[in-house]
């Protein structure tokens, strides 16, 4: 299937690898969450938040601020608008799916 | 690190990113003793003001004042160093928001009635009524913030 069809059902390959579809759904509830903060609650490595928030970034679905808190800086992540879309779409499909598999 | 999760289902992967965030709603219990401290200062106002030596309103003031500026910095403060920012729009919480309503009238009317009791002469009256109120006034809040929980670990929340 190919991306673009795949985004017709809701289905969203970005969201489809490591911990993308639980950072974004980790922001939806939030208006920003900090980059350690993130990495925390998904268990994951610095490396993995750097490398799939760059590629969410990239495909207009997060938007990253820089900030600092005292002398600390911090990176802070928001779902844009495209990506509550995209992570809508998504959870549906996958919600369908699970309803489907557990019909048969 | 990356992979520990494999084989977790994306949807269960979700709920858990939720249920880690929607901790970020709860208060610690310090300041919902402090809220309850401030909500009858606030809701027997009438009641205090009714009196002759503290009534020329400094104190009361200044009292709020304090209690305000408080407020507003600990939210501030939580928010910088939690590493989460909830929304802080009530109309992204669904389920709260009709809870924070009744809340507000409840607020209201609580405020309005011991106001009018006090003016009619009837303060002892009064000061039986300010603890119902403080008491209705607090489980709301409380009802309102285990409601956006609940709404966070839903995935209810809107942009």
């Amino acid at each position: 299937m190919t991306d673009e069809a795949s985004r017709v059902d809701g289905r969203d390959p970005v969201l489809e690898t490591g911990p993308r579809l639980a950072l974004c759904a980790l922001m939806q509830g939030a208006e920003w969450v900090d980059f350690a903060t993130a990495r925390d609650m998904l268990r994951v490595s610095d490396s993995a938040v750097s490398k799939h928030s760059r590629t969410l970034e990239d495909a207009g679905y997060l938007e990253v601020r820089k900030g600092s808190v005292g002398r600390r800086a911090r990176t802070w992540f928001r779902l844009t608008p495209a990506g509550h879309a995209a992570l809508r779409g998504h959870l549906d499909w996958l919600a369908r799916l699970r309803t489907a598999l557990d019909a048969t | 690190m990356e992979n520990e999760r494999a084989d977790t289902p994306a949807l269960d992967q979700v709920a858990d990113a939720r249920r880690r965030l929607a901790a970020h709603a709860r208060f610690p219990v310090a300041y919902w003793v402090l809220f309850g401290v401030f909500l009858v200062l606030v809701a027997g106002l009438p009641i205090w003001t009714s009196w002759s030596d503290i009534g020329n309103g400094a104190l009361i003031t200044w009292a709020l004042a304090v209690a305000a500026i408080a407020s507003v910095g600990y939210s501030w403060v939580r928010r910088q160093r939690s590493g989460v920012q909830l929304r802080r729009r009530i109309t992204a919480y669904p389920s709260a928001r009709p809870i924070w309503l009744a809340g507000l009238a409840v607020t209201a009317a609580g405020f309005f009635g011991i106001d009018a009791l006090v003016h009619t002469g009837q303060r002892g009256i009064a000061f039986v009524v300010l603890p119902v109120v403080a008491v209705a006034v607090f489980a709301s809040q409380v009802m309102t913030r285990s409601a956006m929980r609940r709404d966070i670990e839903a995935g209810r929340v809107r942009p």
